[in-house]
């Protein structure tokens, strides 16, 4: 029998949809607060920690307006108080607590949008009613900008229209027939079926993407009105399931549907635009999150482009939410794609603005995301693929695991046999020092590793506070 | 009416001779009507001018023998130019074409005998070319069957060649022999002379000949090939209620009809002679020319300065017959234009918007209500456009109603109604929707 050294490394992701016995020994059965960087290494997702001067509230969204001033929504007696952060100025919008809302800037203030109410508008100094803003007739749920417009749609009993403002104007009064004039614009008519406005979104700056339950269309905005267009040879067959999973990536836009997670994109070829699904590998979990997803909340994301990730908030029956995190780096010929799902992550809402990521942890507060806040209890737990060595049919003899890791957070790692047997709960036990802390490691974690089994799973989990990266990792088996 | 406002002026004005003639030439005969339409009424209006203006000049009051000469000469290329400036006659009588040069017509008039083939008698029309309308410009023959001026007589034929030129004249077809008669009959020369068996049967409007330095109208004697005319033997002492006057040796004066003629005339008032003969004796196997030149000299002769006047003073009012059917063309032709452009942008907004997934914004029904807005203030200043565009048409053609009347109901339908429409396309929205964005 010769002993031989078996490695892994450039991780790929969560892999949802193969059987962990049959899946690339790069996939992952299970990424939990991970996420694999384009290095096809592990690592640890930040906790959070509550922001500076802020006490524990129960809060569920939050929007930035500019550098570090958040606009969020707090919980007060079953209503929705919106606050900035760090000024502290509230209005109190008497909202049910859990209503789906969505913001949008126009013109230097931020706008809050709730279907059927007059949206709330913080123009930097204070919280006003845009009552005149917006006529009840175009009170709807959903807002975007295109081209110094604002555009608000999903409004009853036309679900199906759009109001958008004169250009430049924060006005929605339909008179006359300028370029710059406000319009409605219903389209009922381009619609394959029954539908209704529930999204709206900018795409490359000049096209306003209007989401509906099942399909989604674009418009060509023009700065003269009358030149508003419907892409007519472009049409995604599916709808979004949260406006607030529409999010500007790059040049891209994602959204979530019912299906999974999607781009609006430009092809490669510079000329038509496609659509495409990042979520397949993941799809079973997806599903699962779909059917569990909340009664009345809608899921939320962010896109930190700092680390490259669209994070998806999902809410779930049960009122928690899990995150699905998406890793991407388009450059390159072989873009990185990599997924990670932490089935109870406690986050409901992100903003991020100029490498600040603030979250809205409705058991905590809003918060920033921090590797080192005290109280962060995150767990992180990655699960690899059932590792062979060679022949499935082989019993191995193992003898030595090695891990090359980085970063100041304990971690622990089990192993399980092909049949999810428990063979080893704490591999790093015998490590010398026995806490598994290895923030400037000088050469790699050399533990014994002694079980008989054909393959076998290793899971490396952390709840400790600090940053952890797994770089790689290789068994030594007799095979 | 400023513009009317010196009747008198008006009137001794040079183009009122035009005018007048005009005016009188379709009062008197409805020259015009007969022609097929006031469309065509433009069509030969050229020539039809030039002639009148030439018999204006030649039988109006007041004329000198040079305006009358040049006058008769002046009608005579009118005449030519009716015809040689034309292809297409009414009746479907076929094409008309081919007279030669000025020069030749007027030679031709000055110095018939040069042309052994001249006749009046002669249908103008290129026989088997299908067409078959007499002229009254001197023909150059060769391809008819010629009647010829110094053939004899056939005294008892009276009018020899009206019968072909009534088949030819209305079916445009070559010459057919009548029933009866035989190819060769059909195809054969047919002439009669002045100096031939008195054919008194000449009926209704028998010509006088040619009347050498006379004035027209007033024939005084019959100029023939022989000399003095005669009529029976006697020679012609004068007219009276159109018959000629005879005297016989004894001294005693008789009427007799006179016979008919086709022997060419001298000079230009043997020009206007045959002119005359040709119109009165073929009213209708004539036609138009036979009715222009018949009202021309009703309208001539029978009306004075002041009768014209006061008709074209009547017809060029706002509120006559002509004005009130230019009008009415006038807005039927622009509201059709306007419907029509109406729809064409009405589609073009259509068909964009619709592509553009527009059809249900505010911003179509917006341009939508524009271009209805639009063509409704079109439609409802049609009736103050109209009666705009009859005074500047009856202004721009001054001198005749109904040449006035005339140009309008054919110039109507072909007016430029684009600035009228051009409001559609003043908004920014159908300016951006015509830049094709």
């Amino acid at each position: 029998m010769v002993e031989k050294l078996y490695p892994y490394n450039r991780f790929v992701g969560l892999d949802a949809i193969a059987d962990r016995r049959q899946m690339g020994e790069r996939f992952l059965e299970i990424c939990e607060h991970a996420f694999v960087d384009l290095r096809g290494q592990i690592n640890k997702l930040p906790g959070y920690k509550i922001k500076p001067g802020l006490t524990t509230q129960n809060v569920m969204y939050c929007e930035n307006f500019g550098n570090n001033v958040v606009l969020y929504g707090q919980h007060n007696a079953g209503t929705i108080d919106l606050k900035v952060y760090s000024a502290g100025t509230t209005v109190a919008t008497g909202w049910a607590w859990g209503s789906n809302l969505d913001w949008c800037q126009f013109l230097a203030s931020e706008y809050v949008f709730l279907d059927g109410q007059p949206p709330y508008g913080w123009d930097g100094t204070a919280w006003s009613s845009k009552t005149v803003m917006f006529p009840a007739a175009i009170r709807g749920p959903c807002a975007a900008n295109v081209l110094s417009r604002l555009c608000v749609a999903g409004y009853a009993p036309t679900r199906t229209e759009i109001a958008v403002s004169k250009a430049g104007l924060a006005d929605f009064t339909v008179a006359g027939s300028g370029a710059g004039d406000a319009a409605r614009i219903n389209i009922i008519d381009d619609l394959t079926g029954k539908d209704e406005i529930v999204g709206l979104g900018t795409f490359e700056g000049n096209k306003l993407a209007i989401f509906c339950r099942n399909e989604t269309l674009l418009f060509v905005a023009d700065p003269n009105i009358a030149n508003w267009a419907l892409l007519r040879d472009f049409r995604v067959p599916i709808g979004t399931v949260g406006k607030r999973t529409i999010k500007r990536v790059g040049n891209d836009l994602f959204f979530a549907s019912k299906f999974g997670v999607h781009s609006i994109r430009r092809a490669v070829n510079g000329v038509t635009l496609e659509s495409i699904t990042f979520s397949r590998v993941i799809q079973d979990i997806y599903a699962r999150c779909i059917e569990n997803l909340h009664a009345t909340w809608e899921p939320r994301s962010v896109w930190d482009p700092d680390k490259g990730q669209y994070h998806l908030y999902m809410p779930q029956i049960g009122d928690y939410w899990g995150r699905f995190t998406f890793t991407i780096e388009p450059s390159g010929r072989q873009p990185h794609l990599s997924w990670g799902f932490t089935p109870n992550a406690g986050i409901a809402d992100a903003t991020y603005f100029n490498g600040i990521l603030s979250l809205a942890v409705p058991s905590v507060g809003l918060c920033d995301d921090d590797h080192r806040q005290e109280t962060d209890t995150s767990k992180m737990r990655v699960r690899t693929a059932v590792l062979y060595q060679g022949a499935p049919q082989r019993r191995k003899n193992y003898k030595r695991l090695l891990v090359r890791a980085s970063g100041d957070a304990k971690f622990r790692v089990r192993a399980y046999n092909e049949d999810r047997d428990l063979i080893d709960d704490d591999v790093m036990s015998n490590y010398p020092d026995n806490d598994g802390s290895l923030y400037t490691p000088e050469r790699p974690i050399d533990v014994p590793f002694e079980h008989f089994a054909y393959g076998v799973q290793l899971e490396f989990e952390s709840e400790d506070k600090g940053d952890l990266r797994i770089m790689d990792f290789a068994l030594v088996a007799e095979v | 009416m400023g513009w009317f406002s010196d009747v008198t002026n008006f009137l001794s004005s040079p183009g009122f001779r035009i005018g007048a003639g005009v005016a009188g030439l379709a009062a008197g005969a409805g020259a015009f009507e007969g022609l097929g339409g006031f469309g065509d009424a433009l069509t030969y209006g050229a020539g039809a001018a030039n002639l009148v203006s030439g018999a204006a000049s030649t039988f109006g009051p007041n004329r000198s023998a040079f305006d009358r000469a040049t006058g008769a000469l002046q009608m005579g290329l009118g005449g030519y130019n009716l015809f040689q400036n034309e292809t297409t006659l009414p009746f479907g009588a076929g094409t008309v074409g081919g007279y030669g040069t000025f020069d030749t017509v007027y030679d031709r008039i000055t110095n018939p005998d040069q042309y052994e083939e001249f006749s009046f008698y002669k249908p103008a029309l290129g026989i088997g070319e299908g067409t078959g309308m007499p002229s009254l410009a001197p023909q150059t023959g060769g391809r008819g069957d010629i009647i010829t001026t110094t053939q004899t007589a056939q005294p008892d034929v009276p009018t020899p060649s009206g019968e072909d030129e009534v088949r030819r004249g209305i079916t445009g077809a070559a010459a057919q022999p009548l029933p009866g008669s035989t190819d060769a009959q059909a195809t054969m020369p047919r002439t009669v002379t002045a100096t031939g068996p008195l054919a008194l049967a000449g009926g209704p409007g028998a010509s006088p000949s040619a009347s050498p330095g006379g004035m027209a109208g007033v024939p005084g004697t019959i100029a023939s090939q022989g000399g003095g005319a005669t009529i029976g033997g006697l020679p012609v002492v004068g007219f009276a209620n159109g018959q000629a006057i005879v005297q016989d040796a004894a001294g005693r004066v008789f009427r007799a009809a006179i016979p008919q003629m086709d022997a060419p005339s001298q000079g230009f008032s043997g020009f206007f002679d045959r002119l005359i003969n040709y119109a009165s004796s073929n009213p209708m196997q004539a036609t138009m020319s036979a009715l222009q030149i018949g009202g021309m000299l009703v309208s001539l002769f029978g009306r004075s300065q002041a009768d014209i006047a006061r008709e074209a003073m009547e017809r060029m009012s706002p509120g006559s017959a002509d004005a009130t059917e230019f009008r009415r063309l006038y807005e039927e032709r622009a509201r059709r234009e306007i419907d029509r452009q109406y729809q064409e942008v009405r589609s073009a907004l259509d068909a964009k918007f619709s592509a553009r997934g527009m059809m249900r914004s505010t911003v179509y029904t917006t341009a939508l209500d524009q271009l209805e807005r639009s063509r409704i203030d079109l439609s409802s200043n049609l009736p103050f456009n109209s009666l705009q565009a009859w005074n500047q048409v009856a202004q721009n053609m001054g001198q005749s109603m109904r040449s006035a009347a005339g140009y309008a109901q054919v110039a109507a339908p072909q007016l430029d109604f684009s600035s009228m429409t051009r409001v559609l396309a003043q908004s920014p929205l159908t300016q951006s929707l015509a830049a094709g964005r």
